[in-house]
C-alpha cells in the first residue's frame, strides 16, 4: 500500500479522484516509481485543458475554472477494507475511480483493456498508457483501439499532462454513464445496507453532551478555540434552526403531509447530495455547492441528519475550493441560518484580500439543469449573501460543528447512524485543517493551498496557479518553506518554533495548537479499536502526522505506537512499504533507545538503563519489524533489544528472541556479528607439563621432572626474564657477569648457585618453545539468559604463522555451549608452529564465531571502566588486556636413561660411607644438539635454610653450620666424566661419588641439576633448559656417639696392665722418654654404639695412638678410652684466636658476649676443633668387609663442657703446679722431700700479689684429709705458705718444699691448693696433680 | 490507584511507581499486563503537553511560576496531572480509582477494547482533588531536593532509595486516598 493518499489527508478529500496505477509488463519497483512520480507532478488537471464532453452534468466547458485533482494509489483501498462497499453509496468518493496501466512492453492494448476491466470491475474508467519508445504497436492500431488507449514518453514536456487531460475527459465520461446509474436508486444510509456490519460511532461521552467537558487540558486555549466557541453557538443555534424549521414546516405543511412526501423529500435530498458529491469530483464546485445546498434544504426538513451533515460538509469543501480558485459566488441564507456566524463588514474583507472583487460574479447555479421539483423553498437571488461579506473561516468552523452535531444525532438511530469510519475521517480531515490553520491568522491563499493540497503534498512545479497566469514555479520556495517537516524528531524543548512559518506575531493564528490538541482528543472518546485494521492505520497516520506537525512529538510516538500494537495483534500479513520502516527507525531514534549505547559510553552505563518502556517500544518494533520481513531491522532491534535491556528481560521473553528473531536472522545472514563485545574475558597460554617426557621415559627411573627455560644471553639481560650469559668459557663468564656487569641492588637476594637474573614480569606473560604441546584458557561470559554456543576459536589471522589453535576441538559440528548467565573457560590446544626469536607477540584478540555466525575479533576484557580518568583509553569501556608471549626455537631435550645403585631414585646408606653411582644421559631430541652440560646439585638441608639462619647463632655455632654446609656444597657429590655436548640421539654416562661422611642427621635429599642448552644462531648465547633429578636418601646410623668423657690419669699403671692398648701407649711413652709425666696425658672415654643390625668392627685413631680393633654387636655401646696429651696453654693459647668465618663479610653482627665469655667460648671451641681434628675412628661391618665407613664425631659431640676444657687446657687456671716427690716408698721415720713448683699463667698487674699454698695430705685408703695437728705425720713449719707474685715476675717457677718424716705406716696422697687467705680460705685453685707415697 | 512517575534530562524515568493502598502497588501487579505496559508510554506522551504548557509559546502569559500544572491530559477519560520543579524535573501521575481498578481486575472493563463498557469506564473516571494532589506534588518536591542533596545522587540518575519510595508511598496514604 502506498503510504502517499494516507499522507496527504487533505480537508477536501472528498475532492479527489481515487485513481489506480497498476503496472504491466516487465517493470521494476523503482523504475514503476519513477514514473509513478511523473504522473503525480500533474495530479491537479484544468477543466479548461479537457476536451468538452456531452454531459450537461459534467461538461468541464461548464466550469472551466474547477480542476479535477487525481489521487493516486498503487492498490484499491476496497481490498485493504471490504466494509468501504458500505459507504459507497453515501461517501461515492470512497470508491477508486480511475485506473491507469502503465504498460512498458508491446503487450496487446485491447487484451490488457479486458484484463483490467476483469480485474478491477468497479473501476468506471481504464485506460493504457504505453510508455516505451520503441513498441511495435502502430499508431492506427492504437487510434481505432480505444481512446483509453495512450503512448507516449511521459519524460517529454507535456506528455504527460495531455495524457491525464485525455484521461479526465474519460473519467468524465464515465462519471456521466455511472451517474445515471444512481438517478433512479432510492439511496439508503450505511447502517442501512450493512446492518450490523458497519460500525456505528461509540464515544466514551454522552453524545451532544458538553464538548468542553470532555476536551481535557486545555482550559488555556485561546478563546479562537473551536469547541469554546461551539458549546456557546449551539444554543442560538438551535434557536434559529428550531425557527427554521418551524417555518419550513408550517409551508411545507400544506404540500408534504403525508409520509410519502417525506420520503421522497429524503430520497431526492439524498439525490443532491450524492449529485453534488459527483460534482465535486468532476471540479464543478459551483454546481456542487447548489446541489449541496438543495439537499441540506430538503434533508435538513426531514431530519435525515446524516445526509445532512455529509452535504454540509460539501458545502464547507465548497466553500475552501472556491475560495483557493478566488472565485466570488453566493452563499444561499439558508446555509448561514443553519451555520450562524457574524456577516463579516467591510472592514473584515481584508482578511480575504486574495479574493478579488474585481473578477466575474458568477450566479449560482448557472447550468443548472435539474430543478427543484418543488420551488416553495427553492433558493431566490435574494435570499444569497455575497461571499465577500461572510467570514469564511468562522463560517467553516460552524458548518464542522454542526456536522459534528448532526452525525452524534444520528447516533441515537438504529439504522440511519453515522459510522465510525465516516465520523472518523471527518475528524481527521478536520483536523487537518485545524493543523494547516496553525499557521496563518488568516485563510490566505498560500493557507487555502495548504488545505487543498493537504499536509505532507509538496506542491509540484508544474501546478497551475490560476491566479498567476504566467506558470513560473516562483511560489515553489515559499511552499517549500512552509512545509512542515513532520519527520523530524528533534527532540526540542519548544517545538512551537517549527511552526513559525509565516507566523506573524501580532495576529493570533486561526487555531491554537491547543485547539488542535482538544479536538484530537475526540478521536480518543472513540472506540478505534472495533474498527477494521485498515481503517484504524487510516486514522492514526494522519493522526501522527498532525502531532507531528503541531511539534507534539512525543504525542505522535505514542499514537504510532497504538498503531503498531494493532498491527501487532493483527494476524494477517501486513502489507508494509519500505518507508514504513523508517517510522521504526524513528521511533527507535525519539526514545533515546539508539542513543542510549552502555556498551560504549561510561555515562551510559552508569546512568539507569531501567527504562522498562524502551525495552516495551523495541518489543513492538521488533515484533512488527519481524511481521514484515524486515530482517535488516529484525537484526539490529533485536540485537540492540537482548544487548542493552538483557537483565530487563525475562528468560521466557529472551528465549523467544533467541528462537524467533535471532536464530532465524542468524541462519539468513541478517545478522552478521555478535552482539555482545565483552564476550572473550581473559585469556591465558599454559605449557602442558609432563607431557611428552613423561610418556618416553619409564616412569621408574623419573618420577619428577620439571624443565625451566631460561635464555642465555648477555646483551639482552636487562630484558629478558631468566637470564644467563655465556660464551666460550661458560663458567668464567657466569662469574665475570655476575660480579662486573651487574649493579648492586642492596634489595635484591642472590639465590645459592642461581645464575644472573633479571626478573620483570610485566614484559611477558609466557615463553614457549616450537612444537610444544601448550593449552590456550580463555575465559568467555554469556550474560543471557539462554545458553550460547561458541562454534570456532582462533587466533588473529596475523599470528597465524605463530601458533593456531586446534580447529578440530570446537567447530561449527562440535559447538560449545556457554550455559546461561555464566563465564566458562574453555581450556583448547594451541599449537605452536614458528619461533618469534626475541620479539615478543602479543595476543590481544581472538577470532571468535558464535552461533555459527562469521568470526569476529573479540578484545580480552578484563574489568569494566567506571570513570575516565584514564585518558589514554578514552572512548573505551572497557579495561582491556592482552597476553604476551615468545616463542623459542626447539630445544633439545635430554632425558635420564638409567641410574645405577638405586631404586627408583632411592638411596639407603650407612652413616660415614663413599658409594658411587652412574647416571646415564641422552639427548633425545632428533634435530638439536646440546652444546652445553653442567651438572650440579642440591640438597634438601640448603633449600630448608631460611635466609636468615646466622642470626641469633653463637660464632661457634655459625662456624659449625657453616662448615657443614660448605662441606654439603662442595664434597656431598663429586662428578666424573661429564660430556661437553651431545649429538641428538647420543648417550653417555656420568660417574657420582657420594660422601655420607659429614651429613646432618635431617639430610635425606639431593637433587641433581643438569643445565644444558644449545646455541642461539650467533652462537653468542645458550639457551638454557634444567633438569633436575631429586634422590631420596636415607643414611642409616651405624656407630653413635653416645657420649664423650675426659678424665685426669694421677697415677702410674702396673706393668701387668700393659697389653691394654692405652696403658701399654702410656709405658711405651715414658720409656722412651724420662721427662714424660702421667700427669700429662688425659683419658678421653668415648662410648660408641652400634645401631645398625650387624655387629661393626672399629678402631680409634689419635695422633700417634692406635687402638685395638673392637668388635660391637648391634645395639650395644662400648667406652674406648684414648689417651690425649694435655694441651698446654704454652703451646695453644686459644683464649687469643678467634673463631674463624666461613662467609666473611657479614656486618653489624652482635653476639652480647663480655670478654670473658669470649674467652670461655673460644677456649671451649678450639679444645674441641683440637681433639676432633686428631680423632678419628674407622669401622668396618664385621659381616662384610667391604663396607667400611669413619664416624663424624663432631655431629654428636657438638660442644665441649667447662670440666672437659678444664681437665684437658690448662691454659684456664691461675697457677700450674707442678708436685714432685723425691721418693714413692719410705721407710717409717724418713724424711721425704715434696717439691712443688707454681708458675702463675696470668700475669698480675701492677703490684705485688700474695696467695697461700696450702698442703693438703690425704690417707690414699679413707680418702679423708688428715688434720693438721696429725701424730701420723711430722713436718716443717706449716703447711701453709706464702706466695708472692711480683709485679715484675718474668715467667720463672716458684717453688716451694714441703720435708715431711712419717711416723705411721700408710699411703698418703699430697695435693696442694692455692688460695687468697690463709687456711684454706677463698680457695683459688686445687692441684689437678697429686703425689702419693706409701710408707712401710 | 495510581501511576506515579518522576521524569528526569531528556526524559529519562527516574523513578516510577505504583501508589495505591493494596499489595497490589507491588510492581502494578494490579494492572492487566498490556495496561501496565501502556501506562509509561501515556505519560511520555503526555509530556508534550507539559513541554507546551510550561515553555511553548502558548504558555505566555501564562503564570509560570507555579509549578503544579493541573489537570493537564486525559487517557480514555483518566485524568493525567504534572508538576513541574524549578530544575525543570517532571512529575508526572495518572489516576486511577478503585472502581476502575476492580473493574479492570476482573476484565469487566478494558479502556482500550471494549466499547460498551468504555462508557462506564467514562462515567466511574476519577475526579481529580486539586487541592489535595497539588499538595502531594509540593510534598514529594521536597522529598526530591533532599534526594538531590545527597552527595552520591547526581541529578538524572534514577532514585533507588527505599526510604524515598516509602515516604512518596505514606505522603500518597495521605493525600490521594
Amino acid at each position: 500500500m502506498d503510504s502517499s493518499p494516507l499522507y496527504s489527508s487533505s480537508f477536501v478529500g472528498p475532492s479527489r479522484i481515487k485513481t489506480i496505477v497498476v503496472p504491466i509488463g516487465n517493470w521494476k519497483a523503482p523504475q514503476f516509481k519513477q514514473t509513478l512520480t511523473k504522473l503525480q507532478n500533474y495530479n491537479e488537471i484544468r477543466l479548461l485543458d479537457i476536451t468538452p464532453i456531452d454531459s450537461p452534468l459534467f461538461n468541464p466547458q461548464g466550469f472551466p475554472n474547477g480542476r479535477l485533482y487525481l489521487d493516486f494509489l498503487t492498490s484499491p483501498t476496497d481490498v485493504n477494507n471490504p466494509l468501504d462497499l458500505f459507504l459507497y453509496d453515501f461517501e461515492p468518493f470512497r470508491k477508486s475511480f480511475i485506473l491507469i496501466a502503465l504498460v512498458n512492453d508491446d503487450s496487446d492494448p485491447e487484451k490488457n483493456i479486458g484484463q483490467l476491466k476483469h480485474k478491477f470491475p468497479t473501476v468506471i474508467s481504464h485506460n493504457l498508457i504505453y510508455t516505451t519508445n520503441d513498441t511495435n504497436i502502430n499508431k492506427a492500431e492504437l487510434s481505432t483501439s480505444s481512446t483509453n488507449v495512450f503512448k507516449g514518453n511521459l519524460d517529454l514536456n507535456g506528455v504527460s499532462e495531455t495524457i491525464l487531460c485525455d484521461i479526465g475527459k474519460n473519467f468524465l465520461s464515465a462519471l456521466t454513464h455511472y451517474y445515471s446509474s444512481y438517478k433512479h436508486v432510492t439511496l439508503r444510509s450505511p447502517g442501512a445496507i450493512g446492518g450490523n456490519a458497519v460500525l456505528k460511532t461509540t464515544l466514551l461521552r454522552n453524545p451532544l453532551s458538553s464538548t468542553a467537558s470532555s476536551t481535557p487540558g486545555m482550559a488555556i486555549g485561546s478563546g479562537n478555540s473551536l469547541p469554546n466557541v461551539t458549546s456557546k453557538r449551539i444554543s442560538t443555534f438551535e434557536m434559529r434552526t428550531s425557527n427554521l424549521k418551524r417555518s419550513a414546516s408550517l409551508k411545507l405543511a400544506r404540500s408534504l403531509t403525508t409520509s410519502d412526501n417525506k420520503v421522497q423529500q429524503r430520497s431526492q435530498g439524498r439525490q443532491f447530495k450524492i449529485l453534488g458529491n459527483f460534482q465535486l469530483l468532476a471540479g464543478r464546485y459551483i454546481d456542487a455547492l447548489a446541489s449541496f445546498t438543495e439537499a441540506v434544504s430538503l434533508l435538513h426538513l426531514v431530519r435525515d441528519y446524516i445526509w445532512l451533515a455529509s452535504a454540509l460538509d460539501g458545502i464547507g469543501m465548497c466553500l475552501l475550493l472556491l475560495s483557493y480558485l478566488d472565485i466570488s459566488f453566493q452563499l444561499p441564507q439558508l446555509i448561514l441560518g443553519l451555520c450562524p456566524t457574524t456577516t463579516s463588514t467591510t472592514d473584515n474583507n481584508s482578511s480575504n484580500p486574495n479574493i478579488s472583487t474585481g473578477e466575474a460574479v458568477l450566479l449560482p447555479r448557472p447550468s443548472m439543469t435539474i430543478q427543484s421539483p418543488r420551488n416553495s423553498l427553492a433558493m431566490s437571488s435574494n435570499l444569497n449573501v455575497n461571499i465577500d461579506n461572510v467570514n469564511i473561516p468562522i463560517l467553516i468552523q460552524s458548518i464542522i460543528e454542526k456536522v459534528l452535531h448532526y452525525y452524534e444525532l444520528s447516533l441515537n438511530h438504529n439504522t440511519e447512524y453515522a459510522p465510525q469510519e465516516v465520523y472518523c475521517s471527518f475528524l481527521i480531515k478536520t483536523l487537518t485543517y485545524m493543523t494547516v490553520g496553525t499557521t496563518d491568522s488568516e485563510l490566505s491563499h498560500e493557507l487555502l493551498k495548504k488545505v487543498i493540497k493537504g499536509l505532507n503534498q509538496t506542491s509540484s512545479p508544474h501546478n497551475i496557479d490560476t491566479m498567476n497566469a504566467n506558470r513560473s514555479s516562483s511560489n515553489t520556495v515559499e511552499e517549500e518553506e512552509a512545509e512542515e517537516e513532520a519527520d523530524d524528531d528533534d527532540n526540542s524543548d519548544d517545538n512551537s518554533s517549527e511552526l513559525s512559518v509565516e507566523m506573524k506575531p501580532r495576529s493570533p493564528p486561526l487555531f491554537s495548537k491547543q485547539d488542535v490538541y482538544c479536538f484530537a482528543s475526540r478521536l480518543f472518546e472513540i472506540q478505534l479499536k472495533e474498527m477494521s485494521c485498515a481503517s484504524q492505520a487510516q486514522i492514526y497516520l494522519p493522526l501522527a502526522e498532525i502531532y507531528g506537525v503541531l511539534g507534539f512529538h512525543r504525542k505522535r510516538n505514542f499514537v504510532l505506537r497504538l498503531l503498531l500494537c494493532i498491527l501487532a495483534a493483527k494476524p494477517y500479513e501486513l502489507a508494509w512499504a519500505s518507508d514504513f520502516s523508517d517510522l521504526l527507525i524513528d521511533m527507535v531514534k525519539f526514545f533515546g533507545i539508539e542513543d542510549f549505547q552502555p556498551e560504549k559510553s561510561i555515562a551510559d552505563a552508569s546512568t539507569s538503563s531501567s527504562m522498562n518502556f524502551h525495552k516495551i517500544a523495541l518489543q513492538l518494533c521488533l515484533n512488527i519489524a519481524e511481521r514484515v520481513n524486515d530482517d535488516q531491522l529484525s537484526s539490529k532491534l533485536s540485537t540492540i533489544l537482548i544487548n542493552r535491556y538483557n537483565n530487563l528481560l525475562t528468560k521466557v521473553e529472551q528465549m523467544e528472541i533467541l528462537k524467533k528473531c535471532l536464530q532465524p536472522l542468524i541462519i539468513n545472514e541478517s545478522i552478521k556479528e555478535y552482539w555482545d563485545p565483552f564476550l572473550l574475558r581473559s585469556l591465558s597460554i599454559y605449557r602442558l607439563e609432563f607431557s611428552s617426557s613423561l610418556s618416553a621415559t619409564s616412569s621408574t627411573t623419573i618420577p619428577h621432572k620439571t624443565e625451566i627455560y631460561q635464555k642465555l644471553d648477555s646483551l639482552e639481560e636487562a630484558n629478558e626474564d631468566k637470564l644467563t650469559t655465556k660464551n666460550d668459557n661458560l663458567e668464567n663468564t657466569k662469574r665475570n657477569v655476575s660480579s662486573s656487569q651487574k649493579v648492586y641492588n642492596p634489595f635484591k637476594r642472590e639465590r645459592a648457585h642461581s645464575t644472573v637474573t633479571a626478573i620483570t614480569p610485566q614484559l611477558l606473560d609466557g615463553e614457549f618453545l616450537v612444537g610444544d604441546r601448550a593449552e590456550i584458557a580463555v575465559s568467555l561470559q554469556n550474560p543471557f539468559k539462554f545458553e550460547i554456543s561458541i562454534t570456532g576459536i582462533q587466533v588473529a589471522d596475523d599470528l597465524l604463522d605463530y601458533c593456531e589453535i586446534d580447529r578440530t576441538e570446537i567447530s561449527l559440528k562440535n559447538p560449545y555451549y556457554i550455559s546461561p548467565g555464566s563465564i566458562s573457560k574453555i581450556l583448547l590446544p594451541i599449537k605452536l608452529k614458528k619461533k618469534t626469536s626475541d620479539e615478543i607477540i602479543i595476543i590481544e584478540h581472538l577470532n571468535i564465531s558464535v552461533f555459527g555466525l562469521p568470526s569476529k575479533l573479540f578484545k580480552i576484557v578484563n574489568a569494566e571502566k567506571r570513570n575516565e580518568t584514564d585518558k589514554s583509553e578514552v572512548n573505551e569501556r572497557a579495561k582491556c588486556s592482552y597476553f604476551r608471549l615468545k616463542i623459542l626455537p626447539e630445544q633439545p631435550e635430554l632425558e635420564i636413561l638409567k641410574t645405577t645403585e638405586m631404586i627408583d631414585n632411592t638411596w639407603m646408606l650407612l652413616d660415614g660411607v663413599k658409594r658411587k653411582f652412574h647416571v646415564t644421559i641422552r639427548n633425545k631430541s632428533l634435530k638439536s644438539s646440546i652444546d652445553y652440560i653442567n651438572i650440579s646439585y642440591n640438597t634438601n638441608i640448603e633449600q630448608n635454610l631460611k635466609n636468615d639462619y646466622w642470626k641469633n647463632l653463637l660464632p661457634d655455632d655459625l662456624y659449625e653450620k657453616e662448615k657443614q654446609l660448605e662441606w654439603l656444597k662442595t664434597s656431598l657429590l663429586s662428578f666424573k666424566d661429564i660430556p661437553n655436548s651431545l649429538q641428538p640421539g647420543e648417550k653417555d654416562t656420568v660417574e657420582i661419588e657420594l660422601d655420607t661422611k659429614n651429613v646432618p642427621l635431617n639430610f635425606n635429599e639431593v637433587n641433581l641439576i643438569i643445565n644444558y642448552g644449545s646455541y642461539t644462531e650467533d652462537k653468542k648465547s645458550v639457551y638454557m633448559k634444567s633438569l633436575i633429578v631429586p634422590y631420596k636418601i636415607t643414611v642409616k646410623r651405624s656407630i653413635e656417639v653416645s657420649n664423650m668423657e675426659i678424665i685426669p690419669i694421677n697415677q702410674p699403671f702396673a706393668e701387668e696392665m700393659e697389653h691394654i692398648d692405652w696403658i701399654g701407649y702410656f709405658m711405651k711413652k715414658i720409656r722412651e722418654k724420662k721427662d714424660v709425666r702421667i700427669s700429662d696425658y688425659v683419658l678421653l672415654l668415648i662410648d660408641l654404639r652400634n645401631s645398625w643390625i650387624d655387629g661393626i668392627k672399629c678402631s680409634m685413631t689419635y695422633e700417634d695412638f692406635q687402638s685395638d680393633d673392637y668388635i660391637i654387636e648391634n645395639n650395644h655401646t662400648t667406652r674406648i678410652i684414648v689417651p690425649i696429651r694435655r694441651i698446654f696453654y704454652q703451646e695453644n693459647n686459644f683464649g687469643n684466636i678467634a673463631i674463624p668465618k666461613v662467609f666473611q663479610g657479614r656486618q653489624f653482627i652482635r653476639t652480647f658476649l663480655n670478654v670473658e665469655q669470649v674467652v670461655d667460648m673460644r677456649e671451649k671451641f678450639w679444645c674441641r676443633e683440637y681433639i676432633m681434628s686428631r680423632l678419628s675412628c674407622h669401622w668396618q661391618l664385621s659381616s662384610n668387609d667391604d663396607n667400611y665407613g669413619i664416624v663424624n664425631f663432631k655431629q654428636f659431640i657438638s660442644k665441649f663442657d667447662s670440666r672437659m676444657v678444664n681437665t684437658i687446657y690448662n691454659g684456664r687456671l691461675p697457677f700450674d703446679i707442678k708436685i714432685d716427690i723425691d721418693e714413692n716408698t719410705v721407710t717409717m721415720g724418713d724424711q721425704v722431700q715434696i717439691k712443688v713448683k707454681t708458675m702463675p699463667i696470668k700475669k698480675s698487674s701492677t703490684h705485688d700479689e700474695i696467695y697461700y699454698l696450702n698442703f693438703i695430705i690425704f690417707d690414699n685408703h679413707t680418702q679423708k684429709i688428715i688434720p693438721r695437728n696429725t701424730s701420723r705425720l711430722l713436718y716443717n713449719g706449716v703447711l701453709s705458705r706464702t706466695l708472692t707474685i711480683s709485679k715484675d715476675y718474668e715467667g720463672e717457677a716458684i717453688n716451694t718444699l714441703l720435708e715431711l718424716i712419717p711416723i705411721e705406716k700408710g699411703e698418703y696422697e699430697i695435693s696442694v691448693c692455692i688460695s687468697e687467705g690463709p687456711n684454706s680460705e677463698n680457695l683459688l685453685q686445687f692441684s689437678s696433680e697429686s703425689v702419693i707415697f706409701q710408707v712401710v | 490507584m495510581n501511576y506515579f512517575v518522576i521524569v528526569g534530562p531528556k526524559d529519562k524515568f527516574i523513578y516510577e511507581t505504583y501508589l495505591g493502598n493494596s499489595k497490589d502497588t507491588v510492581g502494578g501487579s494490579g494492572f492487566p499486563p498490556h495496561i501496565r505496559d501502556l501506562l509509561p508510554f501515556i505519560l511520555h506522551s503526555s509530556l508534550d503537553l507539559v513541554y507546551a504548557n510550561k515553555w511553548g509559546k502558548d504558555s505566555e502569559g501564562l503564570d509560570n511560576s507555579r509549578c503544579y500544572l493541573g489537570l493537564l491530559d486525559f487517557f480514555f477519560g483518566l485524568p493525567i496531572t504534572a508538576y513541574v520543579t524549578y530544575s525543570g524535573i517532571m512529575f508526572l501521575m495518572l489516576h486511577f480509582n478503585n472502581q476502575i481498578l476492580r473493574k479492570l481486575d476482573t476484565g469487566i472493563i478494558d479502556p482500550t477494547s471494549n466499547s460498551k463498557t468504555a462508557k462506564q469506564l467514562a462515567a466511574i473516571a476519577p475526579r481529580v482533588k486539586n487541592g489535595y494532589v497539588e499538595v502531594f506534588y509540593r510534598e514529594v518536591h521536597e522529598l526530591y531536593i533532599k534526594t538531590l542533596m545527597n552527595p552520591f545522587y547526581h541529578m538524572g540518575d534514577p532514585i533507588t532509595s527505599p526510604l524515598f519510595s516509602r515516604k512518596v508511598h505514606r505522603l500518597s496514604k495521605r493525600y490521594l486516598h
